[in-house]
Order: structure tokens, then C-alpha cells, then sequence
């Protein structure tokens, strides 16, 4: 869940629950004139807490109704658990990184720490240095989850808490994971992060009822990992690592659409992995990747690695 | 004591130094806003508004910051309503209904953003003056050749008249961006307000070959942000993939592959049929051992 | 059986009784109680603090739980082993062996599941396995087996425990507790043929169906490796490879308890040096043959080096690990195998010794199993912290699982002290047998 969704939901609430009031005063008023939330809770055996609360009728008269008496409408989350298994129908995200624009900015880690809250210690992306031989090129690879098509993680996991989703997203459940890891020794992409610690998190997303679209918020004893974002997707807007880069080095799409855009440029999907030689991380594994990678070639920066002199 | 003297002014000229600074750092920062207007087919137009600020010299969205919007006037009769940025700096508003009649009539009109009482951010305030303005589109198929025009026309003294010489774009819609749809990327409208391309795109549409084509203005100084949309039997019908309600191994619970249901199953049956054999065995071994007892 | 006609069915009946425990017993007790109270402040630390507390980070996000795991479920595959296949071939000298054989297993199971628990992130959810549960996953396989193999261990104490129960009553104080414990477990023995011919039976079927599902908890434990794509696990040869090292851990723990049992309770009659002679050459038997799995496992991988092994097969041979690969290759295979095949060595001492060596070489070589497999990734180590890129167990991991060890031991010692630890009605049954045969 981004930070900005957090606060209207926050602020929804109170709203939603005078709606209801004004709903239930409504109906009330056509049988009664009493208002209908004290004699209601009377009869639960609510005790008055004398703060009073004035509610808006729809006929325009105001009520005043003790506090203690409204009951707060629980928090529904726009849709449900199931919806959020499912997934949307008729799309199939895909991801390409243009490995030739990446000059390891860390934009994308950083907005996606930011809006899912992940510690620094556990980042969802990662940009690796890659060089696999003295004479070969040295690039940097943001990886993301795989979003496989036929995902290891989910084979073996024993409780469906982790699961493949209509529009090919791999998503988890965070309430339904008995934290046995086994998809984290399974994904050949390391790709898996464990809360091994109560996350910190701010009171107001802590909260929150779990959504398996934002991954918010992560649970003590569960797996995380990447999600790509639906929840952005559902208000049209693209993943936070996508419209953060500002090399455009993400682009993100719908497989049945053919195409793809990284904000700035919108391109077919198929065009750009044919005339570029689009590949996928570790083909020989069986995985069917949902990411695709454009190779290395005329790169925009020159490969600076800064970190590893540091390490040595 | 001499020295004591000269500390006491070191600590004095500090002080001094550094209480500036100090309210420096209590002064609010800076906001700057981008206010944008989006007007699709006949809709009420949505405002956008993109809030930044300058941290360490580089420009990055200011989230969570009130903003009210006016319509024509900073007064409470046009105020539209308040918004909070997003994570990305940005908020949106869609005119209210109650502004509708005078959105129609009017041939110029003024949005007004303001930031006010801020705790973090100076008060700051920017409009933008937008004249009211349509795209007709047309999308035509004739011997196969698939057309598309476009006319774009602007309110003068309560009348259309074409406007020339503005770029507009042809598109057709995706999920979440436009791809350009025309055989160039820009166009620019003629002195009868029209332009037009040929579409060639072989692209997926729905499962009915549906697609979204429009054309559009973008940025315009003194239009904004126009769309005019069509839907449109020109794309591919997209073939449905079965294969998530398929059997599989990295299908849900209910979806197990029936080889992996049948033989194990098959298996558990038979093993456990054999235990509770057994148990039952005991059964009779102690009701052998109770007959025993009474002869 | 020499030795055996010359005894009396009183004398046999008398030795083979459970007894209370001595000082030493009790010192025994104590210590392993200790233990596991120590272990269970340690995961009450971790149920508080979460998995936190130990040394498992995402990279190594297996630890000493899972080898100890693995470690568990091999040991437990020696009941069948020593009971089912000596009882089928009709091995004349297994009578003595086969409850010692047979509570170890059910023990070690039981702790294998408890461990498997403790590992969870959530064990407050573990009814979710149940609820669900989803047969594709290799897990689902693991609990559903194991659970049938611990019903099934439990069936094969029962029976062969049940001629023996007339012959405790008889020998325990009436209306003690002791005594009313044996009346609940079977009181309705009488021994009439009726009641030996169903519980003959009963045996027979326990004894065929145990082996296959017996060879099921282990090959489906490698199979929560093997079914992944990781350097060392990712292995056509896994099954065999942990078959053949739960075959070796398991008689080498037999020769273990055989030795201590034996001491502690003068049984040198009955668990001769015949027993440690024959159990050591089958000690020998299997560790070749795991030796065998291991030379496969390791040197057909190391000929070809590929890139994603390099890593693991490096920091096995010659890097972090190399000093502990050798060392359990070294001391749980090669010098159990030259000391055993010596005839000297297969006195009841050395014999000993070399079992603790293959117990405690067997433990490493599972720790081996696990953790450099973990930490060599198919993409490099990176963007992570320092302390994630290595594994060493805090002492909270340390404590649960030396705990669920002493557990182990805790349910074979208060089972002693229970149950005789040799059937005496079999015992008395086979004396009496061999001596008009030898008259």
C-alpha cells in the first residue's frame, strides 16, 4: 500500500461512517422519530458515554446521538481477498529492463522501499553488478520477481499462500503463510525476503487489513516479495519503480495489449524484444519469466562500480 | 582571565552564527505546482496538479500536501474542493456538477491551486486560463482503408470556429499509456481545423477486436489537455488463455493435477485402510482376551 | 544362542524387568530434563521474538532446524531396518535389537515433526497445513508420510510389547501406578493362541508394509531438496543418496544404544558381542555404500564444474566447509569402515565408539546438506547486509535443538524405564525353542 492510499483510506472511515448514519437516520425517520442508533445499542447494552455526535439526516434535520452508541463500520478494502487472488482478467503484465540504460541510480529501489515499506536490509529490487568473465562486459541487472509462468516458488508451496494469478502476477498471502520458506529455497532467483523481525511500520498501515496487492502490511513470519504493483495498475498508473526510473529503464505493459511503456515512451512489446533481442533471466530453468531483459549493448553510461572497490 | 574573556566572545560570536542558520532551518520550504487540465469527449474536465519541492538541489514530489482549487475565483463560491498529493506529488479533481453550466457557457475560463497554512511548505498559489475547446473525430473504412480524421474546433463569441495550426496526435488507447496510431507521430491541423492519418496497426483489441482510437492535444497553451475517443471493431480479437482454470502444479488446491489426486490418494487409501485394519486387530485381540476371562 | 540355554525363564524374566533408575539413571534424567527446559526458554524467545533470534537471514532462510530435521528423520528410518527386514529374513539374533530399534524410531519421528514445527515462522497457523492443504507441494507429501509412519512405528512397538505385559503385571506391585499403566496398554493379553495367531499376523503385515513407507519419509524428505534448482540439491541421485546415509546414521545409532543399554543394565547375556560383531559388519556394508552415494553426489558434479555448482562444490572441497566435509567424511565414513573391518574392532568398545562417530558425522554431513547450498545462490550475494551473506546458528538454534536431541533420548530413557527394553516373553520363547534342539 503507497502512502498516499494509506491516508484516504485513513480519512474514509469517519466519512463512510457518517454516510451510515445518515443512511440509517434516513430509514429511521420514516417509522420514528426517535433516532434509531440509542435505541439500537440500548438494547446491545451500550452505555452512554456522554459525548455527544450530530449526524445529518436526509429529510436535513440534525440528530445528536451519544458517542458511544454509533458503531464504526469495519474498514472494507475496495476489493476483496479473493478478487486480489484472482487477479485482473484478460491482462498479462510484462515487465522489459533495458540492461543499456541502467547506471545503478537506485531510483526504483528506492521508491519501492518507500511505498511497500521494506527495510534496506531486504530490498525487493536489487541491482546487481554483473560480469561473468574478466573478458566479458560488466552491466548492472535490476531484478524484480520473475513473475514466472510456471513459477518453483508456488509448486511447492503447501498452503496456496503464495499463489499465480489470472493476469500472471505471483502474489502472497501474507495471512495465510506458515512462514516454512520453502518457496524462498525453491525461487533460483533470490528473489524472496522473510520478515524475520515485527516489521516497523506506521501505526496507520499496520492497521490496515492485508492486501496481497500492495503486500502491505508484511506480517512477522511471512514471506514478502515483489508484487508488481496491481494496485497501481487497477487506478492506471504504472508500478513505483517504473515511473521512478528516470532513465526509463522499466517498461511495463499488458502481454495482450503488445505493449509496453516506461511514462515517457509507449512501444509494441513484441517489436521491442524482436529488434532488441529481448531475453529472460535463467531460460534453461523452465521458469517462463514474465521479466524481460534487453541485452547490454550501446550503453547510455559507462559502468562505474562504485560500491564493489568498496568491499574489495 | 583574559582568556575566559576571549571564550566567552568565541561562544558569543557562535551563538550568533549560528542562530540564523537555526531559523533557517525553521523557514518553510519552498512549493512549486503544475497545474494541468484533462478534458475527454464530452466529460466534465478533470485538474491535476503535481506538487514539488527543491531537496538538495534537486526537485522531488511533495506528498501529502493540502491544495484547494478554485474555479474562476479564489472565493468560496468557486471553491472546487481540497486534495492531497499522493506519493508521487500528484492529485487530481474532477469538476464539480454544480460548475457545469457555467463551464458550458463560458468561452474562457481560469483553475486557480493554492497551498495555504502549510506547516512544511510556504503559502503558493498558480492558475492557468484555459479556452474551451473539442476534437470531432471521425473513424471511416472504406475499401479496406481505415481512416481517421479529426477537427478541432474552439469556442469564439458562442460559436465553433476551427482552429489551424495546432498539433494533435492520433492514438489508440492502452491500459495504461497511448500508443501513437497514426503513421507519424504528429500532425498539424489545416486552416479548417482538420487533420487526418490512415491506420495500419495490426494490434489486439478485446476478445471482440475492440479497440479504443483517439486524437488528442497535449500540453496546449491555451486548450490544455484534449482526447476525443472512439471505440472501434479495428483491432485483433484477442484469443482467451485458458490456461490459469488448467490443471497444474503451480495451480491453487483445487486445481491439482489428477494424477497427483489419483495416486497418492490411492496410496493413502490403501495404507491407512491397512492401519485401521490393525487397530481393529487389537479390537479383537482384546475381545479374544475378555472371552478368555469369563470361561 | 548359546549362551541363552543355560539361563532360566526366571532368571531371564528377572534381568530383562525394567528397573528404577539408579543415581546414574537419575543424574541421566535430570541432565537430559535441563536440557530441554533450556531449549523450550529458547523457543519461548523465539515464539516472543520471532525467528529473529537465530542466524537465519534470506539467504540461509534454512538452518541447523532443517538439518536437524533431516538428521531426525533419518535416524528413525533404523526401526525398520533392524525390526521389519531382520524379522522378514528371519535373522536369528535380531530378537534382542528390535525394541531398542523400533523406540528410537518412534522417538526420532516424533521429534522430526516437532522440529518441523519450531522451524515455522507461524506455528500458530500450522492448522493451515490441514485446512489448506495442497498435495503439489513436496511439504504436504513430508506430513502426510511421516504422520503414517509414526502411526505405523507406534502399531510395531504395540504388538510384539503385548506377550510381555502378563509377565509386568505379574512382576509389578498391585494397584501401583506402574501397574495400572501396563492393565491400560493390555490388560487383555492372555496369550491364547487365537490372540498370538491375529497378533503374529499383525506383525507379519507391519513388517512388509513399514520397509516401502519407511523408504517413503526419506525419500520424500530429499525430495524438499531435490525438487529445487539449487547447486548440491538439484540431484536425480538425492532419494538413494539420503536412503543410503539414514541406512548408516540408524545402525550406527543401534550400535550406540546396544552399548549403553547393555552396560547399564548387565545385559551382556543377552546383547552379546555376537550382536556388535554382526552390527559392525553391517555398519561397514553401509557406510561403502554411502560412501558410494557420496562419490556420485559430489565427484560426477565436481568433473564437469559448472558455473552454478563452482560456487558450492569450492566452498565444500577446498573452502568455508572443506574443514567440517572432511572431517564428517573422514571420521562418519572412512575410519568407522578401517576400525570396523578389523575384528578387534568390533568389540563392543570400539564398536561403540565408532557408532558415535557416524552419529555425530551423520549430523555434520546434514548441516552440510543444508547451509552451503543456501549460501551459494544462483545470482551473487549482493545489495545485502554483511551479516546476511553467512550462517552460524545463535545460541537460541543451538539450544532448541541440542533440546529436541535430549527429548529424544528423554522418550527412550523413560520408555526403559517403563518397558522392558528386550522382549522377555520372546527371549524366554526362543531359549526354549533351541533347547530340545540341542538336548
Amino acid at each position: 500500500m503507497n502512502a498516499d492510499s494509506v491516508k484516504s483510506g485513513g480519512e474514509a472511515l469517519p466519512r463512510r461512517n457518517f454516510l451510515k448514519g445518515i443512511l440509517l437516520a434516513g430509514a429511521a425517520a420514516g417509522c420514528s422519530t426517535k433516532d434509531p442508533f440509542t435505541s439500537a445499542a440500548k438494547e446491545g447494552g451500550a452505555q452512554p458515554s456522554g459525548e455527544m455526535v450530530q449526524l445529518l439526516s436526509t429529510t436535513g434535520e440534525i440528530i445528536e446521538v451519544d458517542k458511544a452508541f454509533l458503531k464504526p463500520t469495519e474498514q472494507i478494502p475496495s476489493i476483496t481477498g479473493m478478487a486480489q487472488r484472482m487477479g485482473i482478467e484478460g491482462k498479462k503484465f510484462v515487465m522489459v529492463i533495458d540492461l543499456s540504460r541502467c547506471k545503478n541510480l537506485k531510483k526504483c529501489q528506492e521508491s519501492c522501499n518507500h511505498a511497500h515499506f521494506v527495510s534496506d536490509a531486504q530490498n525487493w529490487i536489487k541491482i546487481y553488478p554483473m560480469q561473468e568473465d574478466e573478458h566479458t562486459a560488466p552491466y548492472w541487472q535490476p531484478t524484480t520477481c520473475m513473475h514466472c509462468d510456471e513459477p518453483p516458488c508456488v509448486k511447492v508451496c503447501p498452503v496456496d499462500a503464495t499463489f499465480k494469478r489470472i493476469d500472471g502476477i505471483v502474489g502472497i498471502d501474507a495471512d495465510r503463510c506458515i512462514g516454512c520458506r520453502f518457496c524462498m529455497a525453491a525461487c533460483p532467483y533470490s528473489t524472496r525476503v522473510f520478515n524475520w523481525d515485527t516489521p516497523q511500520l506506521p501505526p496507520e498501515v499496520l492497521a490496515l487489513q492485508y492486501s496481497s496487492e500492495t503486500s502491505c502490511p508484511p506480517k512477522i513470519g511471512t514471506v514478502s516479495k515483489c508484487d508488481f504493483c496491481p494496485d497501481m495498475v487497477r487506478k492506471g498508473e504504472l508500478p513505483h519503480c517504473v515511473s521512478a526510473c528516470p532513465n526509463g529503464v522499466f517498461f511495463f505493459g499488458d502481454m495482450n495489449e503488445d505493449v509496453v511503456t516506461n511514462g515517457s515512451e509507449t512501444v509494441r512489446f513484441s517489436e521491442l524484444i524482436r529488434d532488441k533481442a529481448g531475453y529472460r533471466l535463467m531460460e534453461d530453468l523452465g521458469t517462463k519469466p514474465s521479466v524481460y531483459y534487453l541485452p547490454p549493448v550501446d550503453r547510455l553510461f559507462p559502468f562505474k562500480n562504485e560500491l564493489q572497490s568498496e568491499e574489495g | 582571565m583574559n582568556r575566559f574573556a576571549y571564550l566567552i566572545g568565541t561562544i558569543a560570536l557562535l551563538f550568533s552564527m549560528l542562530s540564523p542558520s537555526a531559523q533557517a532551518q525553521d523557514k518553510k520550504a519552498t512549493i512549486s505546482m503544475d497545474l494541468t487540465y484533462h478534458q475527454q469527449n464530452d466529460d466534465l474536465p478533470v485538474l491535476r496538479v503535481y506538487a514539488s519541492s527543491k531537496v538538495e538541489r534537486r526537485f522531488l514530489p511533495a506528498e501529502g500536501v493540502e491544495i484547494a482549487l478554485f474555479f474562476e475565483e479564489e472565493t468560496a463560491q468557486g471553491f472546487m474542493g481540497r486534495v492531497e498529493t499522493n506519493v508521487r506529488g500528484m492529485a487530481s479533481l474532477r469538476l464539480p456538477a454544480k460548475y457545469k453550466n457555467s463551464w458550458d457557457s463560458l468561452t474562457n475560463f481560469k483553475f486557480i491551486a493554492t497551498v495555504t497554512d502549510n506547516e512544511g511548505f510556504e503559502d503558493e498559489s498558480v492558475e492557468i486560463d484555459i479556452a474551451k475547446a473539442r476534437i470531432a473525430l471521425t473513424l471511416e473504412e472504406e475499401d479496406s482503408v481505415r481512416m481517421i480524421y479529426a477537427k478541432l474546433s474552439a469556442l469564439e463569441d458562442s460559436s465553433w470556429t476551427d482552429v489551424p495550426e495546432t498539433e494533435i496526435k492520433f492514438i489508440v488507447r492502452r491500459l495504461l499509456s497511448d500508443l501513437s496510431g497514426g503513421e507519424e507521430e504528429l500532425y498539424t491541423t489545416d486552416e479548417s481545423g482538420e487533420a487526418s492519418s490512415q491506420f495500419d496497426l495490426t494490434i489486439p483489441g478485446d476478445v471482440n477486436g475492440n479497440i479504443i482510437i483517439g486524437a488528442k492535444i497535449d500540453d496546449n497553451e491555451l486548450y490544455g489537455n484534449l482526447v476525443a475517443t472512439k471505440i472501434v471493431k479495428w483491432g485483433v480479437p484477442v484469443v482467451k488463455d485458458n490456461s490459469f482454470a488448467k490443471r497444474s502444479l503451480w495451480a491453487t488446491r483445487d486445481k491439482t493435477p489428477l494424477w497427483l489426486l489419483i495416486f497418492p490418494n490411492l496410496i493413502i487409501a490403501g495404507v491407512w485402510g491397512m492401519i485401521f485394519y490393525l487397530i481393529y486387530l487389537i479390537y479383537r485381540i482384546s475381545k479374544l482376551g475378555k472371552a478368555d476371562k469369563s470361561i | 544362542m548359546s549362551h541363552q540355554q543355560t539361563i532360566s525363564s526366571e532368571k531371564i524374566t528377572s534381568d530383562l524387568l525394567p528397573q528404577k533408575f539408579g543415581k546414574p539413571g537419575m543424574i541421566w534424567t535430570a541432565f537430559l530434563v535441563v536440557l530441554c527446559l533450556i531449549g523450550l526458554f529458547a523457543y519461548y524467545r523465539q515464539l516472543r521474538y520471532g525467528l529473529s533470534v537465530t542466524g537465519m537471514r534470506d539467504y540461509a532462510s534454512w538452518g541447523i532446524y532443517i538439518s536437524n530435521f533431516v538428521f531426525f528423520v533419518a535416524i528413525s528410518l533404523v526401526g525398520s531396518l533392524i525390526t521389519a527386514i531382520f524379522r522378514l529374513t528371519n535373522v536369528g539374533w535380531r530378537t534382542p535389537l528390535t525394541r531398542i530399534a523400533e523406540i528410537i524410531a518412534v522417538s526420532a519421528i516424533l521429534f522430526a515433526s516437532i522440529i518441523i514445527i519450531v522451524d515455522m515462522g507461524r506455528p500458530d497457523r500450522f492448522w493451515h497445513l490441514f485446512l489448506y492443504s495442497r498435495l503439489q507441494s513436496p511439504i504436504m507429501w513430508d506430513v502426510i508420510v511421516i504422520t503414517t509412519y509414526l502411526v505405523l512405528s507406534v502399531l510395531f512397538l504395540y504388538f510384539p510389547l503385548l506377550s510381555d505385559l502378563p509377565i509386568l503385571i505379574q512382576n509389578s506391585k498391585p494397584g501401583s501406578r506402574i501397574q495400572r499403566l501396563y492393565k491400560f496398554v493390555g490388560s487383555f493379553w492372555k496369550g491364547t493362541a487365537g490372540q498370538v495367531a491375529l497378533s503374529g499376523k499383525a506383525i507379519q503385515i507391519i513388517s512388509v508394509m513399514i520397509i516401502p513407507i519407511a523408504l517413503a519419509i526419506h525419500t520424500v524428505t530429499s525430495w524438499l531438496f531435490a525438487t529445487t534448482y539449487r547447486p548440491g540439491w538439484d540431484s536425480t541421485n538425492f532419494g538413494a543418496y539420503f536412503v543410503s546415509g539414514a541406512f548408516l546414521v540408524g545402525a550406527g545409532g543401534v550400535l550406540v544404544a546396544m552399548y549403553v543399554f547393555r552396560r547399564a543394565y548387565k545385559l551382556e547375556a543377552y546383547i552379546t558381542e555376537k550382536h556388535f560383531d554382526n552390527m559392525g559388519k553391517i555398519v561397514v556394508m553401509l557406510a561403502f555404500l554411502y560412501l558410494y552415494f557420496n562419490i556420485n553426489e559430489y565427484l560426477v558434479p565436481a568433473f564437469k564444474m559448472k558455473k552454478a555448482e563452482e560456487h558450492h562444490l569450492v566452498s565444500l572441497l577446498t573452502g568455508d566447509f572443506s574443514v567440517l566435509f572432511w572431517s564428517a567424511i573422514f571420521f562418519g565414513m572412512i575410519l568407522p569402515v578401517i576400525v570396523l573391518l578389523i575384528p578387534k574392532g568390533r568389540k563392543p568398545l570400539p564398536a561403540f565408539v565408532m557408532g558415535i562417530l557416524v552419529v555425530i558425522g551423520a549430523w555434520f554431513k546434514r548441516f552440510l546438506i543444508v547451509t552451503p547450498t543456501m549460501l551459494s545462490p544462483f545470482l551473487p550475494m549482493y545489495d545485502t547486509p554483511e551479516s546476511y551473506k553467512t550462517y552460524w546458528p545463535t545460541w537460541e538454534e543451538w539450544s532448541i535443538t541440542i533440546a529436541s536431541l535430549a527429548g529424544a533420548l528423554l522418550i527412550v530413557t523413560i520408555f526403559v524405564r517403563l518397558f522392558p527394553i528386550i522382549p522377555i516373553h520372546e527371549t524366554i520363547e526362543e531359549n526354549e525353542q533351541i533347547k530340545p534342539e540341542q538336548v
